[in-house]
């Protein structure tokens, strides 16, 4: 068959040229099966899963076949009813679950099918609790530069992630951003301890700038992900937004689209710094990849006044809680419960950051950071300066080609210092990996960190 | 359900334990004809096994790997196979997993492919009043839905809406085809008044969806539309969400029309519903201006291209195209219109049109002057309401395709493996609801 332009056929056997890839120009291995932690291409070749599904998905690991067996039930039963007038009883059961491990005061999920999906609906029910209360110029969503979102229109505008936003700045609406928690590369120059917190009081700043009554929500993930590489904020950061979002009367949104239901080692990750948020996005690991599927979690509050008002809700999609995705979340629920998998994800994340700091005797490694089972590498060319490489190097690429040919699978990313310089790897391997599983992670990491420095040219070097 | 949050919070929604073919069980045995395809979603049944194997095959293998990494079996088989269904010169096929995605993708896709020719002042795009497009804020900005947008106001895009194609309360008050298609040439206008520069594409439902159900527009419409496209170097959308894969009794709606979209998106039928699926499938142009150019997409998502619920599209598309579904659609499509239409014999029906299985039944005060019904007597609930109590399930329309408030009709959007039976079924619970709903509406 004839191959289209820069499309090259990277599997014999397999014609790619009808797929549109994201990267038009790299060779996709196909992959195969999955097992456990691990994924297997078309060639044999084992690769272990080292940032769940390359982001942040994979929670209770590959081929479990207790999920594909209840998925294929479920599909045998009811796949797909129509939302708008029956309920199906995996969307109540899962809705239940919820309820029982989200924080206090937080009982109402409405269910979705991805993160875009949840941060979008997140952001209309806050506008449509505000509405309701009459305050109908409150619209303004604050979020944080190097905050990923999501990547439809809404969640984009509320994000902060240059390099996603950059072809689309016309079609974005109206958004503030303020600095993030990041105290390696601090926006003030200040040194955590001495700081003041001055990036949390950025937001009172911001709000009383813009207005309070045109500010309906602030948004931030409590682990950066994406576009920082598992950046967690320091302990005061969550408690002094809850009270700058009390005092100026501006709703509080959680991003946990990766950090929920266990990857950072408590159920949410906001439960690390005791904050009750107004509202909770989550996707990914809930399902944990086996199908799309995202939930809003809301405060009571809101659902009191939504009620109270006769007022449906605007928003949702075709699969709202359709029946197949919620049993598939049921069961990755009940497998993370059953196997204490939150536990083991919480001890092996601080071996996973234990042995990720020893990579710090590399010249090129310039911060380890993470939480449970989200760690974070960030590259720099100079230590003491923190420079970062230069952008038509592509460390992270360079980075993440190395280690996925050693069997290793990463997320690169880059944007880490001002939105277009700096690079950074996620790591985020399923929770039911083991001590073994996590040295051999870290070594093979070791291995490709080594052999991306062997290559650079001496111009780079230092 | 304490924890659950449902989209219309006063109302006691009964709950669903079973499907089989055309009918769906709740949990005190009551069976329903399901005549919605779970909003044109379900088009080869309820629990077909076929799909349940392929889904199980798949889940043990590998159900979710990351597009970034990996390219996947599932996925790539499912691309080959849709560009078979395509239009010519439609081969490429980009994976996702709704419908607002995969209108928001094509959105992005349209801006990228003129920045890459250096045009980068073209980003806006053109629709339709009385369209849907999808609920995210970039598709909510393409949507002409008044009642959903009202909220949301201060986020949605400066995007210019053009008339649609309703000849039954055709906007310029004329008759076709004496109009000289009149509502085809407003998209000219739209573009000369807001400047080509700033337009990337235009979009619409070749067959009106769930905003005005079954509207369809004539012959000479698309191939208008077509022209003038090309004319000011604007792209053509076709959102084939509801209508792609068969819906209409061909694989897409557009080709009725004999008239090829520069991209067109996709998703319900592509999965029948047992797993979230979209694509957005574009053309030659589109693809060797991006691949030749930058060669890189922004777009994705995390379940872009996602293993599992590509298995899915797959092993639906071999059912439909082994059972001749797609015909199926065309014929009982053509039979159900038949009979809808002797319903205009009651004086509140005004309207009934569509194409294949995408139809829909309009409702009036007085079948001459075409006066709406007052918005409070609450028709179309009361319709909807009295072919529940018979087990049979539509979709009532949205209230609003007049002008925004006003309006009454139900959609009718069956799976495609409907039969006569169903349809007799169908028509007589539609029959009894408008007797009951005459008699109320008399007596209030």
């Amino acid at each position: 068959m004839e191959l289209d332009g820069t499309m090259k056929q990277a599997v014999v056997g397999w014609d790619l040229s009808r797929v549109v890839f994201r990267d038009l120009e790299r060779d996709y291995p196909v992959v195969e099966r999955g097992e456990g932690i691990y994924l297997y291409d078309t060639k044999g070749r084992k690769y272990i899963d080292g940032s769940g599904g390359s982001s942040v998905v994979t929670s209770i690991g590959h081929g479990n076949k207790r999920v594909a067996g209840a998925m294929a039930e479920q599909a045998g039963t009811i796949a797909f009813s129509p939302a708008h007038c029956f309920a199906n009883k995996p969307h109540i059961e899962l809705c239940n679950m919820i309820a029982a491990i989200a924080p206090p005061g937080m009982q109402h999920s409405f269910l979705l099918s991805g993160g875009s999906e949840a941060t979008e609906n997140a952001m209309k029910f806050a506008r449509q609790y505000e509405y309701e209360r009459n305050n109908r110029g409150k619209f303004t969503i604050i979020g944080r530069w190097q905050g990923f979102h999501g990547n439809t229109f809404g969640s984009m505008t509320a994000s902060g992630i240059t390099y996603r936003r950059r072809y689309y700045g016309p079609m974005m609406g109206h958004a503030v951003k303020i600095p993030p928690c990041y105290c390696y590369r601090c926006d003030f120059g200040l040194t955590y301890g001495q700081c003041n917190l001055e990036c949390a009081r950025a937001l009172r700043k911001a709000i009383r700038q813009e207005g309070s009554e045109n500010v309906l929500a602030f948004i931030a993930e409590p682990v950066v992900g994406a576009a920082l590489g598992a950046v967690p904020a320091v302990p005061e950061y969550f408690p002094l937004i809850r009270a700058i979002c009390d005092e100026q009367d501006v709703l509080f949104i959680a991003d946990e689209v990766m950090t929920g239901f266990g990857r950072t080692g408590a159920n949410f990750g906001v439960d690390h710094w005791r904050v009750v948020p107004d509202i909770i996005a989550t996707a990914k690991g809930i399902s944990g990849g086996y199908t799309p599927l995202a939930a809003v979690i809301l405060r009571d509050k809101i659902m009191d006044v939504l009620r109270e008002k006769h007022s449906n809700f605007r928003g949702g999609h075709t699969y709202c809680a359709n029946p197949l995705s919620a049993r598939v979340g049921i069961e990755v629920l009940s497998i993370i419960h059953e196997q204490k998998l939150i536990d083991n994800s919480r001890r092996m994340g601080e071996r996973l950051l234990g042995g990720l700091r020893t990579l710090l005797e590399h010249p090129t490694v310039g911060d380890v950071r993470g939480k449970g089972l989200m760690a974070g590498v960030e590259f720099v060319r100079n230590k003491q300066t923190k420079a970062p490489f230069p952008v038509e190097y592509k460390f992270g690429k360079r980075l993440f080609e190395e280690a996925f040919a050693r069997g290793l699978v990463v997320f690169a990313g880059s944007g880490t210092v001002d939105g277009v310089e700096g690079d950074h790897i996620l790591l985020a391997p399923p929770f039911i990996i083991n001590e073994t599983q996590v040295d051999d992670l870290v070594r093979i990491l070791s291995e490709a960190i080594g052999a991306v420095e062997r290559g650079l040219p001496s111009d780079l070097r230092g | 359900m304490g924890a659950q949050v449902v989209r219309d919070f006063q109302k006691k929604y009964p709950v669903m334990v079973r499907g089989k073919g055309v009918y769906l069980y709740d949990q005190a045995g009551r069976e329903y004809l399901d005549a919605v395809g779970g909003i044109s979603v379900v088009c080869i049944g309820h629990g077909v096994p076929e799909v349940v194997d392929a889904m199980r095959q798949q889940a043990e293998k590998v159900a979710f790997v990351h597009g970034g990494s990996f390219a996947n079996e599932a996925a790539i088989a499912l691309c080959e196979e849709l560009a078979t269904w395509s239009p010519a010169g439609m081969p490429h096929v980009l994976l996702l997993s709704g419908g607002s995605e995969a209108t928001e993708t094509a959105m992005k896709l349209a801006h990228q492919y003129h920045l890459e020719r250096g045009k980068e002042g073209k980003y806006r795009i053109i629709s339709r009043w009385i369209s849907y497009h999808g609920n995210t804020i970039g598709a909510l900005s393409m949507s002409g839905r008044t009642a959903w947008r009202r909220e949301f106001m201060p986020y949605l895009q400066n995007f210019p809406k053009i008339q649609p194609p309703y000849c039954y309360r055709c906007p310029y008050g004329k008759t076709y085809p004496g109009c000289g298609i009149a509502c085809a040439d407003d998209l000219e206008r739209t573009i000369t008044l807001e400047g080509a520069e700033s337009i990337a594409a235009f979009i619409a439902e070749p067959v009106i969806g769930t905003s005005a159900a079954g509207v369809t527009p004539p012959p000479e419409y698309y191939p208008r539309i077509r022209e003038i496209c090309d004319k000011h170097d604007i792209l053509f959308i076709a959102d084939e969400v509801i209508t792609g894969v068969g819906r209409t009794g061909k694989k897409f709606a557009i080709e009725h029309w004999n008239v090829i979209p520069d991209m067109i998106t996709t998703a319900k039928a592509l999965s029948s519903g047992y797993a979230p699926l979209a694509a957005v499938i574009l053309h030659d142009k589109v693809f060797n201006v991006i691949a030749k150019g930058s060669g890189h997409m922004t777009q994705g998502f995390t379940y872009s291209g996602h293993p599992l619920c590509s298995a899915v599209g797959l092993a639906v598309l071999k059912y439909i195209k082994e059972h001749k579904l797609v015909e199926n659609a065309a014929r009982i499509g053509k039979l159900l219109l038949d009979r809808l239409g002797e319903l205009k014999r009651y004086p509140i029906v005004g309207d009934v049109r569509g194409t294949g299985l995408i139809l829909g039944v309009e409702f009036v005060a007085d079948q001459a002057s075409k006066r709406p019904l007052p918005p409070e007597a609450g028709v179309t609930r009361r319709i909807v309401s009295a072919m529940y109590d018979q087990g049979v399930m539509v979709v009532p329309g949205m209230g609003g395709m007049i002008d925004g408030v006003a309006g009454d009709h139900i959609q009718i959007s069956p799976p495609y493996v409907f039969s006569e039976a169903n349809v007799d079924q169908l028509v007589k619970a539609l029959e009894n609801a408008i007797q009951i709903v005459m008699r109320d509406v008399a007596h209030s």
